[in-house]
């Protein structure tokens, strides 16, 4: 019986290739205590927020679970390993939202659609696209694909290439496209983006306070120094 | 030290004493207590007699009544605990808490409504009313149920407007001698939609004079400002005939009408087929707007065993009781079944539980075959 009261569920999938070495990997491992602070000060968004971390490279691997990230006091680390392959990101995330936002409503929680943030800094090995449509694709009049599909929200920063990422934004409408911006610092621009991250998780929380849909993504006209945000689509 | 609470009050309703030589007030044991409990329990008084004013307060014994946790379902989240409620500063806003307890005829009323943790973490005023009325010729009560549509900065206004002329105007109709059966809906609803457009518009020149120095506010910034749902019950106060008690219910919105039976299960009176008129499949869903046809305003006559709970709730309630059917259904079945003492009624309104942060209102009515033991 769903009488638990909406759950906001907040994926951040990071790119730990080897080229995530250095500051960019250390400014990645600043995401998950800010975002653990800024939760431990909301309680009534934290209520209604769940936040998991993955990591990929060659494979991909649950860094940290989906949690309400109450009493958590050690936080995971991310470490580099290999390559950057975006279908084992992908794939790895189909499994756990299938898992989570089961076990969820099982619970008694009504779900809101999940929303992930992912976060890349390169090009990735070729035939990922399969994966990404497992992931993303579904048709409400047939009810074929992934009918909790997430809202991706693509971050790129370094080398990660703006046409390899915008295919990454799903759905039009509802999700950006964020990448750094042309000579800003890649580490600069995930803490940039972390900042997006955090400002999209408590808008969102507080939007589910107010009773409306849910996900939000911070006001363009409010984004930190170092990324720019692509949401000028032609359907 | 868990004996303290069985065999005597706690030490600490007195002030403490260094005072060795003076009798030792608890160290004898009840006269019913005797063996291995009754010996813990003079130990335990013996300690607690020396050591109250050297020991920090998270060491003392605690006081059973002081550490009752405050009503939670499940699951209560951290807003619950977690929140600093904002003081209410402004007196022109309502009050955090509001509640009212006491007798009509027959019936025993409880009424309370409580704001939410996000309104008391932000400081938003609570936006959700309630209102009572009994006719002059003490034959019916009337309740009215209010809920301020957040989106509009003054909907608490709209809510207090419905609250306070809703029961009165529905009062002097019965007054007047038209039937429970007959009450003009449509134009109650409609009357008091034109109080909050005229009401409202005064309110918003006070608000923002500069901004409506010129010309008054239309309609549609009245609306925009504020709007509020509204449910009417109208309950006949004498005893019951043939165990039944016929009564009139009327919505606006999705604030519901719940009716609970002694057996603890939950019977929605505002929106199950059968009992009267489907909702209005309009889309208005609070005033000042009304239906264009006036008959898709709801309203149904139901016929209630006089052994059974009416509770009038806005969605702050209305959601976590669901379907009525869940953990929550069936921990306020527990509750409501007979009326609670009345601070204690406004304290399970505002019950804990994970995510669930609206305002809240309850009016609760329970007819007198409710009241008997059993």
């Amino acid at each position: 019986m769903p009488d638990k009261g909406i759950l906001l569920p907040f994926y951040l999938v990071v790119d730990v290739s080897y080229s995530m070495s250095g500051h960019r990997i250390d400014q990645a491992n600043l995401i998950l205590p800010a975002v653990a602070d800024a939760l431990a000060q909301a309680p009534i968004l934290s209520d209604k927020v769940r936040f998991g971390v993955l990591d990929f490279s060659d494979d991909a691997q649950v860094v940290l679970p989906l949690s309400d990230m109450a009493g958590e006091d050690v936080l995971p680390k991310l470490t580099v390993r290999g390559g950057t392959d975006f279908g084992a990101a992908f794939r790895t995330l189909r499994e756990r939202i299938q898992q989570d936002v089961g076990q969820l409503r099982a619970d008694g929680f009504k779900v809101h659609r999940p929303a992930v943030f992912f976060l890349s800094d390169g090009e990735p090995r070729h035939g990922w696209e399969a994966d990404f449509t497992a992931l993303t694709a579904y048709d409400r009049t047939t009810r074929t694909g992934f009918q909790w599909y997430p809202v991706v929200v693509p971050c790129g920063v370094g080398d990660a290439g703006r046409d390899t990422m915008r295919r990454l934004v799903h759905p039009y409408g509802k999700s950006k496209l964020y990448m750094m911006s042309n000579g800003a610092d890649a580490a600069e621009a995930i803490k940039a983006m972390a900042e997006v991250l955090i400002s999209s998780v408590l808008a969102s929380g507080q939007s589910a306070v107010d009773g409306e849909s849910g996900f939000v993504l911070p006001d363009a006209s409010r984004l930190p120094s170092g990324i720019d945000v692509d949401d000028d689509w032609l359907d | 030290m868990a004996d303290l609470s069985v065999s005597r009050p706690g030490p600490w309703d007195s002030p403490p004493r260094h005072a060795a030589s003076e009798p030792p007030r608890h160290a004898a044991p009840d006269p019913g207590e005797t063996g291995e409990k009754a010996g813990q329990s003079v130990e335990a008084a013996e300690t607690a007699e020396i050591w109250p004013v050297l020991l920090p307060d998270k060491h003392r014994p605690a006081d059973p009544d002081a550490s009752r946790p405050p009503s939670t379902i499940g699951d209560p989240g951290r807003a619950h605990a977690e929140v600093r409620p904002r003081l209410r500063a402004d007196p022109s806003q309502p009050p955090d808490t509001v509640s009212d307890h006491g007798t009509a005829g027959a019936l025993d009323v409880r009424a309370a409504s409580v704001r939410g943790l996000s309104h008391r973490e932000s400081g938003a005023p609570r936006q959700d009313a309630y209102g009572l009325a009994v006719t002059a010729d003490e034959r019916f009560l009337i309740v009215a149920v209010a809920d301020g549509v957040s989106a509009g900065p003054l909907s608490h206004v709209a809510a207090s407007f419905v609250a306070r002329r809703g029961p009165r105007d529905v009062a002097r109709r019965l007054d007047s001698g038209v039937a429970p059966g007959s009450l003009p809906w449509p134009e109650i609803f409609t009357a008091l939609a034109g109080t909050i457009i005229a009401e409202g518009a005064r309110s918003l020149c006070r608000a923002e004079p500069a901004r409506y120095a010129a010309t008054a506010p239309s309609e549609e910034e009245v609306a925009a400002a504020m709007a509020t749902t509204a449910t009417f019950l109208v309950c006949p106060v004498g005893p019951a005939l043939g165990a039944v008690r016929e009564v009139q219910v009327a919505w606006l919105g999705d604030s519901p009408v719940w009716a609970l039976d002694p057996a603890g299960g939950w019977h929605n009176l505002s929106a199950i087929k059968g009992f009267g008129e489907e909702v209005g499949s309009s889309g208005v869903v609070a005033l000042p707007q009304v239906p264009r046809d006036p008959a898709d305003l709801p309203h149904a006559c139901c016929p209630v065993p006089d052994d059974w709970t009416l509770l009038v709730m806005t969605d702050g309630t209305g959601d976590p009781l669901g379907p009525g059917q869940g953990e929550v259904a069936a921990r306020l079945a527990g509750w409501w079944r007979r009326p609670p003492p009345p601070l204690l009624f406004t304290e399970q309104v505002g019950f804990g539980r994970r995510s669930y942060d609206d305002d809240r209102t309850v009016v609760a009515v329970w007819p007198s075959g409710a009241r008997d033991p059993g």
